[in-house]
């Protein structure tokens, strides 16, 4: 079985649209693109060299056309990612010039995909694809690099599709800009109980 | 307390507040550790409270009792924004209609002032940017249900992480002050 891993940059509330740059992503009349930039320090770029380390991607369709249209010519700066299998879930797009580029059509695709052998699949952006993710319980880690900001608007990590789920804290770091970068691990179901009691 | 999602509805208990049928109450109680109290000990020192009316109803029926695990909670001043509420036997309370009146006990003179709960008077704050720092304690689970820290009131803001800490089971505590606007980039640029 192939871990399912969800890498966010996120704000303290939750808004992951278009961290990187004001041209990603401005769906929804959305003006704080760019919003991660600030915060970019040699302690996060360190951590992002070491998440990106090549493994297969599972993206939706409109991440998907987004790092097509800029990764085949910016390798350098993502060794492998050419290589590296794209699995994409869309109901419309069925072909891409970006080599490795692997088209899924339903929830069931994606499910045989995690039951197959290979390394483990790393989803990049794709808000809506991780809504279905969480809400079927197929995401097995989750490393956020959590940004010291609100934005009040744009699209959220957890959003729909949550549901109630347990995890294990299993790596934390703070980066001298206040990042606070949290790798997280599904573990079980949400215990409760009474504080003091 | 908030979870991933954000989620901060009753972390102390099933009973706490079970609104709009709340199942999760007290997913804030399996994660305490030594480390978790000691931080929350040294927050609790005194100092004048801003609360909603829900949670002053919840904490005027348990903590005058209970003021040995928090001292000074009876004698500190707890602020009450409330349209209907107007009086409480609890000593030291004092209720405000209005906004204005929260700006006006804002800049009079005093100890700094500790929100606790108070989910909508929150919204309230945050929408009228009269948050000056943000205590977190980030807890490692979702909920898909309940009241949210950041909802219809969030405004963009930039905060500076001052403080933080994490717990053996998982616990990250986080403090943030407002520290202006919201800068945007390019990454790589």
């Amino acid at each position: 079985m192939r871990k399912i891993i969800v890498l966010s940059f996120i704000t303290l509330d939750g808004v992951v649209q278009a961290p990187g740059g004001p041209e990603e992503d401005t769906l929804g009349g959305f003006k704080y693109g760019g919003w991660s930039a600030p915060y970019f320090d040699d302690v996060v770029d360190k951590v992002m060299e070491k998440q990106m380390k090549p493994a297969d991607l599972l993206l939706g369709r409109k991440t998907f056309e987004i790092f097509a249209s800029y990764w085949p010519e910016h390798a350098d700066f993502w060794p492998g990612i050419n290589d590296v299998t794209k699995y994409v879930m869309s109901r419309t797009m069925q072909k891409s010039d970006w080599k490795n580029s692997v088209f899924l059509k339903s929830l069931a695709d994606i499910e045989k995909l995690k039951e197959s052998k290979g390394s483990d699949i790393q989803v990049h952006g794709s808000g809506e694809l991780i809504q279905l993710l969480l809400k079927n319980d197929l995401v097995d880690e989750l490393w956020l690099k959590i940004h010291p900001l609100t934005l009040g608007q744009g699209k959220k990590l957890f959003d729909k599709g949550t549901i109630p789920a347990a995890f294990a804290l299993t790596e934390s770091l703070v980066s001298p800009t206040g990042v606070i970068v949290a790798n997280y691990k599904r573990a079980g179901k949400v215990k409760t109980g009474t504080i003091g009691a | 307390m908030i979870s991933l999602d954000g989620v901060l509805q009753a972390p102390g208990g099933p009973e706490e507040d079970t609104a709009e049928g709340f199942q999760y109450g007290g997913w804030s109680a399996p994660y305490g550790d030594e480390v978790g109290l000691k931080a929350t000990k040294k927050k609790m020192k005194p100092a004048d409270l801003l609360l909603g009316r829900k949670t002053f109803g919840i904490w005027a029926s348990f903590w005058p009792e209970h003021a040995d695990l928090w001292p000074g909670i009876n004698d500190v001043t707890k602020y009450v924004l409330s349209e209907t509420m107007e009086e409480s036997d609890w000593k030291n309370s004092v209720f405000l209609e209005s906004l204005a009146d929260i700006k006006k006990l804002k800049n009079s003179e005093g100890s700094d002032i500790q929100v606790w709960g108070s989910s909508k008077l929150v919204q309230l704050l945050l929408k009228n940017d009269l948050v000056d720092e943000l205590w977190l304690k980030i807890f490692p689970l979702l909920l898909g249900q309940g009241k949210k820290l950041f909802d219809n009131g969030t405004i963009p803001a930039a905060f500076t992480l001052t403080e933080s800490l994490v717990t053996p089971t998982g616990v990250i505590f986080a403090n943030y002050k407002r520290a202006g606007k919201v800068k945007k980039g390019t990454i790589g640029a």
